[in-house]
């Protein structure tokens, strides 16, 4: 039987809200469909429970840092930041127990909440554009809490409880795009364009002085097929139109935060660079005279920050000078914060590795409906 | 001004009225904090099939517990109050005065909506309540008439709007929101508990 109140799911295209940081999660709490039954009709609920708990081992996980990223695109609907973020008892204030939370509002009437945020991680503001798989904030215990976890909750346009997973002690369809196994963590990839919509061009011997979160910034790409590392931060690019044929040598450096450096030619990634946070990433490619390639910072684990991007062509004006300028100043606190702890990923400076086109969710348009936010939508070729 | 007292104080209880109020429901005059808080407890859902790291809780929540949540505050005359509850749908909360006319209490929602208002205060002579609201997106106290009417006056927190937050640094000028239910009206202050001690503020 189905609980009354919970309703039976519309398919929604949900992934696990933690695209960067999902191994640090497990499936602790699902919704009761009545008698403290879960969708699997087991007991891995409680009496009332009408969300999804994913615990990250206790304040350890918490205190390291773990992202949660939107489920899928949509626009921020309400916040609530600055509440105490280290209950235990499950019975500390914070509005109405949700603690620091996000909810957003989908395309098809659909609200998912993540509640029980750390204080200070709340990373968007009220109207804001979102897309899957962009870092909201990051996994506390504020609000009604005895340890830190996420509590995720989908609802319907009328603001009833959906249950996302479906099973036999639940209607379908479920929410996720992978469900993945009862009492394994959901799976699945966030649609994704090709490629950003960029800012404007670069040329030979220029330097771009700009922050990666910039008005007409994006979060549309997060893989780029020159690496396995997924990037949740906003990113920038820029089309290079090289008259001649020319080696082509760019440069990222003067980031605060751990922004990587690609160029993309078409689906394949002409050329990247993941150093990590305080190194210069520098790629290297041989250009065709009159192609078009896009140049893109973007942001590891939801980075954000100034840079300097220097274009030089063999045979081409120097760029100049550097003046000392790196772009706007930061606000205090306006950055993400860095992953805690080393970078794990090795070193990848790949000049010229004529790399696999973007992975991603493949073929589909993207249905994206993002307020305020130009982004070119494209069909992958 | 914002005064921080060092937190020696311990939480005050809640508004207990006189025995022989007249009330809706009978009970509602001797409610203590969370007494009408559903009594499920997470932890105590124990199945022995399950993979011990399933068994709901320690990490859970009471998010979707209904009902009113924390205490009722009465004025001193005990005729009006101020309480929060769950809204009939969704998971966030709505703000509900409610005054006795001699036979029955009246409510009326004063704050719904998002975020979720929460650990409401009314002021000893009922005239004017406080309450909790992250509608800035800051977790903040604000007061406004019982009579509602006119927009809620922010007191603390103002101006401070938060995007792209750092948790190793919070922003300057930050008054943190009550730890517990001890939001009070204290003569011209309202007072509450915070983590770093006892805040007062001027609310008029």
């Amino acid at each position: 039987m189905i609980a009354p109140w919970l309703v039976v799911a519309r398919a929604q295209g949900l992934v696990f809200p933690a695209v960067d940081d999902r191994a640090s999660f497990s499936a602790v709490s699902y919704p009761d469909h009545g008698g403290s039954v879960d969708f699997g009709c087991g007991s891995a609920t409680y009496d009332g429970h009408l969300g999804t708990d994913f615990g990250v081992g206790g304040f350890t996980g918490m205190d390291v840092g773990t992202t949660v990223t939107a489920a899928a695109n949509g626009v921020v609907q309400a916040t609530n930041d600055g509440e105490f973020d280290r209950c235990a008892t499950a019975d500390c204030p914070g509005a109405g127990g949700l603690g620091n939370f996000v909810q957003l509002l989908h395309p098809d009437g659909t609200t998912t909440l993540y509640a029980h945020l750390r204080q200070w991680s709340v990373a968007v503001a009220v109207g804001d554009p979102v897309v899957c798989g962009q870092v909201l904030g990051q996994v506390g215990s504020s609000g009604a809490s005895n340890g830190p976890h996420l509590h995720f909750e989908l609802r319907d346009d009328t603001e009833a409880a959906l249950d996302p997973f479906d099973g036999p002690c639940s209607g379908p369809p479920g929410a996720w795009v992978d469900p993945g196994s009862y009492l394994e963590l959901p799976g699945g990839e966030c649609p994704r364009a090709a490629e950003p919509a960029p800012l404007g061009v670069v040329e030979c011997g220029e330097v771009k002085a700009a922050r990666s979160d910039d008005r007409g910034s994006t979060s549309a790409v997060w893989q780029y097929g020159c690496t396995d590392w997924t990037y949740s931060g906003p990113e920038v690019a820029y089309v290079l139109h090289p008259a001649d044929d020319t080696r082509v040598t760019i440069s990222l450096a003067g980031t605060a935060q751990d922004l990587d450096l690609f160029v993309l030619d078409g689906d394949l990634c002409a050329a990247g660079s993941v150093e990590p946070v305080g190194s210069t990433d520098v790629v290297g490619f041989d250009a065709v005279g009159g192609g078009e390639y896009l140049v893109v910072v973007d942001g590891w684990a939801g980075a954000a920050s100034e840079f300097a991007l220097e274009v030089a062509c063999e045979g081409g004006p120097p760029p100049p000078p550097a003046t000392g300028e790196t772009g706007r100043v930061v606000d205090t606190g306006a950055a993400e914060p860095p992953p805690s702890g080393a970078d794990p990923r090795p070193s990848a400076a790949e000049p010229g590795c004529g790399c696999a086109a973007p992975s991603g969710a493949g073929g589909a348009a993207v249905g994206l409906w993002l307020v305020g936010v130009g982004i070119g939508v494209r069909r992958r070729r | 001004m914002v005064v921080f007292v060092a937190a020696c104080s311990s939480p005050p209880t809640a508004d207990v009225r006189a025995a022989d109020r007249p009330s809706a429901d009978g009970a509602a005059s001797a409610r203590g904090p969370h007494t009408e808080q559903a009594e499920a407890s997470p932890d105590q859902v124990v199945d022995a099939t399950m993979p011990s790291d399933l068994i709901p809780p320690p990490e859970g929540d009471r998010v979707n517990l209904g009902g009113v949540l924390g205490a009722e505050r009465l004025d001193a005359d005990g005729l009006r109050k101020v309480f929060v509850r769950r809204a009939a749908q969704g998971p966030l909360t709505e703000l509900v005065v409610a005054e006795w006319d001699g036979a029955a209490w009246t409510e009326s929602v004063r704050i719904a909506g998002p975020p979720a208002p929460d650990r409401p205060a009314i002021s000893p002579d009922g005239e004017t309540i406080a309450f909790v609201s992250g509608v800035t997106g800051v977790a903040s106290v604000w007061v406004t008439p019982f009579e509602g009417g006119v927009d809620p006056t922010q007191l603390t927190n103002v101006g401070l709007h938060l995007v792209k937050r750092d948790p190793a640094h919070p922003p300057a000028g930050f008054v943190p929101p009550p730890i517990d239910g001890s939001l009070t009206f204290d003569g011209d202050e309202l007072s509450w508990t915070t983590p770093d001690g006892v805040v007062r503020v001027a609310w008029r």
